[in-house]
């Protein structure tokens, strides 16, 4: 544990931030720490001072007051000064005065009395500063990285996990660098953030590429690299909760970060087919002060995307990639970066300067520009069609009709197997209930496309009226094709004076059951007016003829069942049931010859009507 | 390379437009920082403790290899084995094997590591231990340029009243060098002022126990201060401990931030 010695000349700001205090149960130890916060004016005047303590977006504040010059105080914090459950607290001393404060955290373990150390940073709140700090981790270690955001907009940066792999065998082996990224990571004000690396190594955590840390690992270095936003200040705490000590790390050893700014595109060459749509993911690359590149995928809606050739392959939305026609195409994702390096006109001549960024002060210079990132489509033609077309011999055929299905692919798809599904519209044909049955194929439903990729069978329809659908399916892409089943040119049957129509259920859309060619409507009107001359005052009562579609007439519950007879008949609009239950029977004779007069000769006798045919 | 696709169904509701094409504005090309190697230093001075380790970090992008020094309170030379730190990684050495034979000499001593090269990415930090008392020391290595005024701030804290608070003041400079060493109080007010002289590598304790033995949880302030222009203040390096059993123990130099 260390009490810092610093350069008054070194502190450049007016606040100072602690990131990564230990407070109440956290997860670097198996117990619960209070805090002592050390902090002297080093000023010549007195200055306000005041301190807090965040967690996300909590803030709890603790003593404030006036620190005289050269004054020191001590500040006993309790373990509950503020709820945390991520367990990042941050700590921030204000001061009026640049350069005034030093500041020191003490966590104090209340079982153990383990100390643990949190370095208090004195750093303007634009500072560019990066980091690489040792971690170790072992059965009784454990590393945790605390960044905090000391300024008053979001901040971000990328923590990079280095450890190294021995390959080979003794002291001829050797230490590959090994690294482990583990992605973007955005800070709001005052916020602090926690990386657990043995948390990340122990449960398996995948990275942004996927790499996982080795079990067996147990050192290295960690890497955070500032990407935007204002200053951010770091501590690395290790702590072996058996021996009860702690080591604390905070290497500033990166300065004036990120250096360049990439951008690359996953895939950059892509060989697509005509209908595939590509999802291409945005990778941003940041070059550290040492040279060092990190890539990590950020969200495509941070870039503008646009194409070269919008007939060939548009990019329909971030990142997505629609190839609509072969040919070729640049896919371009631009973005507005910020880069910074150092300022070889401030410190000109001055050692510090030219021994190194780290002995002086030198200025860090802000570059804003764009850079974008490209991929290569080469869109062809796919080995499967694109589109599967069914079309039908007749657009319309009658119930239990027939009639060609010719199926067509484009492009066309040779020799392929196909396959057809009989399907249909359901509710159409005016019946008010599901279920209906199928069409069929008078040839097998399979087979294989000839040498321009088409296939063609016999269609039979049902016996019912309606939309029917054939479904045609190659290589997995599937086209459908829908015809209607249907008598063309009947008529609904309308009102008369001389009969009233009757026969109406809720298993068909209505109106539904008077419908009629108009060679038979105009014969039911003329045998209703015969026989009201005969019989004055005399109606006729008309039962079902046929549906608007014609078809099978099927008579639901509670008599009989679904597409099923009992209307043997009555499916070409050329039928109508007339009832003897108003017709006295000494009428009947003279209603069976106005029948006959009116071209119904053939018609049936039922008990309780009669089945009137026309032609 | 890897490809995801969609079919052309999952897309149809996605057809918003795509972003809009702006004007290049291509990265200019940012001027490569390349400084030629050159010999950079590290230093700090550590008091006695059971246990001495460095934990050394290599940020750049080459291996480096690393030399070392320790310079005992008498002037005596020892060297350390160099240390070949591949890039991006970090080793720990134990001192007190490679000065298993004359520890005596060394458990309070000055070091100074030296290595060639052209980014300055090396860190270092002593890891002192003394785990019967459950003491734990941290002193980051830091290079000498790094002082660029007379002074030194830092602070004391007495935990409790036995509680032990000393300092090893270290010059690592080549020339002789003195400071003013004053311990104030609570409230800023000057309790022991005191001028020091340090010969080349010099290290030597200071021994403050006497003046802030009081009341526990006291704190206080210590300050170094060049007596020359010179001097700059640079070559005396503070660091306070407090060895008792069951307490807190400070010492300390921090690397400088920037602005």
């Amino acid at each position: 544990m260390s009490i810092p010695f610093v350069e008054p000349g070194t502190l450049y700001g007016s606040n100072i931030y602690g990131a990564g205090v230990q407070l109440g149960n956290t997860a670097l130890a198996a117990e619960s720490f209070t805090g002592q916060l050390l902090v002297r004016n080093i000023s010549a005047q007195t200055i306000p001072v005041t301190t807090s303590l965040q967690c996300g977006e909590a803030r709890a504040a603790l003593a404030s007051g006036n620190l005289a010059p050269g004054e020191t105080r001590r500040l006993a914090v309790a373990a509950d000064a503020i709820t945390c459950e991520s367990g990042a607290v941050g700590i921030e001393v204000t001061s009026p005065v640049k350069g005034s404060l030093l500041g020191r955290w003490l966590s104090i373990g209340q079982s153990s009395g383990l100390v643990v150390e949190t370095a208090i940073h004195s750093v303007g709140a634009s500072a560019n500063l990066s980091g690489s700090d040792p971690w170790m981790i072992d059965e009784e270690t454990s590393s945790i990285l605390y960044v905090q955001n000391v300024g008053s907009a979001e901040a971000s940066f990328m923590p990079v996990i280095h450890y190294s792999q021995h390959e080979g065998h003794g002291t001829a082996g050797t230490h590959s660098d090994e690294r482990y990224v583990v992605g973007l990571k955005r800070l709001q004000p005052g916020e602090t953030v926690a990386i657990d690396i043995r948390a990340l190594r122990d449960n398996q955590t995948p990275d942004v590429a996927g790499r996982v840390l080795p079990a067996a690992i147990r050192s290295g270095q960690i890497h955070w690299l500032r990407r935007h936003g204002p200053a951010i200040v770091a501590n690395v705490l290790t702590v072996n909760s058996t021996k009860r000590i702690a080591s604390a790390f905070s290497f500033f050893c990166c300065y004036c970060s990120p250096r360049q700014v990439f951008l690359s595109l996953d895939p950059d060459n892509v060989e697509a087919y005509v209908g595939q749509t590509v999802v291409e993911d945005l990778w941003e690359t940041l070059v550290d002060c040492h040279g060092m590149p990190t890539s990590y995928p950020v969200p495509p809606q941070e870039a503008y995307w646009s194409t070269s050739n919008f007939i060939v392959a548009p990019v329909v939305a971030p990142g997505w990639v629609w190839c609509t026609f072969p040919g070729n195409a640049t896919i371009t994702a631009e973005k507005s970066v910020v880069w910074y390096d150092l300022d070889y006109t401030i410190g000109e001549g001055d050692p510090c300067y030219l021994d190194g960024w780290c002995y002086g002060a030198p200025a860090c210079q802000s570059f804003e520009g764009w850079t974008y990132a490209s991929a290569n489509f080469n869109v062809t033609w796919p080995p499967w069609p694109v589109f599967v077309n069914v079309t039908f011999g007749s657009q319309t055929v009658l119930p239990a009709g027939q009639t060609t299905v010719t199926v067509t692919t484009f492009p066309p798809a040779v020799g392929q197997a196909i396959t057809l599904t009989p399907g249909e519209v359901p509710l159409s044909g005016s019946h008010n209930h599901t279920n209906r049955p199928s069409n069929t194929f008078y040839a097998s439903p399979t087979g294989v496309t000839d040498a321009n990729g088409t296939f063609q069978t016999t269609f039979t329809a049902s016996n019912f009226a309606g939309a029917e659908t054939v479904t045609a399916t190659v290589q997995g892409v599937s086209g459908t094709g829908t015809l209607s089943v249907a008598v063309q040119g009947l008529v609904q049957l309308s009102p008369g004076t001389n009969y009233n129509l009757t026969g109406n259920t809720p298993w068909h859309i209505l109106p539904a059951n008077h419908y009629g060619t108009p060679t038979a409507n105009a014969a039911l009107v003329s045998i209703a007016n015969q026989y009201a001359a005969f019989y004055p005052g005399s109606i006729l009562l008309y039962n079902d003829q046929s549906l608007p579609l014609g078809g099978l007439f099927d008579i639901g519950p509670p008599d009989h069942t679904f597409w099923n007879p009992p209307h043997m008949e009555h499916r070409f609009g050329i039928n109508c049931d007339v009832s003897k239950g108003n017709v006295p029977q000494v009428r009947w004779q003279d209603l069976r010859d106005i029948f006959v007069q009116f071209g119904s000769g053939n018609y049936l006798e039922h008990d309780n009507h009669w089945h009137l045919r026309f032609q | 390379m890897r490809k995801r696709f969609a079919f052309p169904v999952a897309i149809l509701g996605l057809l918003i437009p795509a972003g809009v094409m702006l004007t290049m504005a291509p990265q200019p090309r940012v001027r490569a920082y390349d400084p030629p190697p050159v010999e950079r230093y590290l230093y700090a001075a550590y008091p006695f403790s059971d246990e001495a380790k460095l934990v050394l970090a290599n940020s750049t992008m080459r291996e480096v290899t690393i030399q070392g020094k320790l310079f005992s309170p008498s002037g005596k030379v020892a060297f350390l084995d160099d240390v070949i730190l591949p890039a991006h990684a970090q080793k720990t050495i134990d001192l007190d094997a490679q000065i298993a034979l004359e520890v005596p000499e060394f458990k309070s001593a000055g070091i100074e590591l030296e290595f060639h090269s052209a980014d300055p990415g090396i860190a270092g930090q002593l890891l002192l231990r003394n785990d019967s008392r459950q003491q734990a020391i941290d002193v980051p290595l830091k290079g000498g340029a790094a002082y660029l005024t007379s002074r030194l701030e830092g602070m004391w804290f007495l935990p409790a009243q036995d509680a032990q608070i000393g300092a090893i003041l270290y010059n690592w400079d080549e020339v002789e060098t003195t400071a003013t060493v004053a311990i104030t109080r609570q409230d800023g007010t000057v309790l022991r002022s005191r001028s020091v002289t340090l010969g080349p590598h010099q290290s030597r304790p200071f021994e403050v126990q006497d003046l802030i033995r009081n009341v526990p949880g006291a704190v206080g302030g210590i300050s170094t201060h060049g007596n020359t222009r010179h001097d700059h203040g640079r070559g005396i390096r503070p660091v306070c401990i407090a060895p008792h059993d069951n307490e807190y123990s400070l010492c300390g130099a921090r690397d400088s931030l920037w602005k």
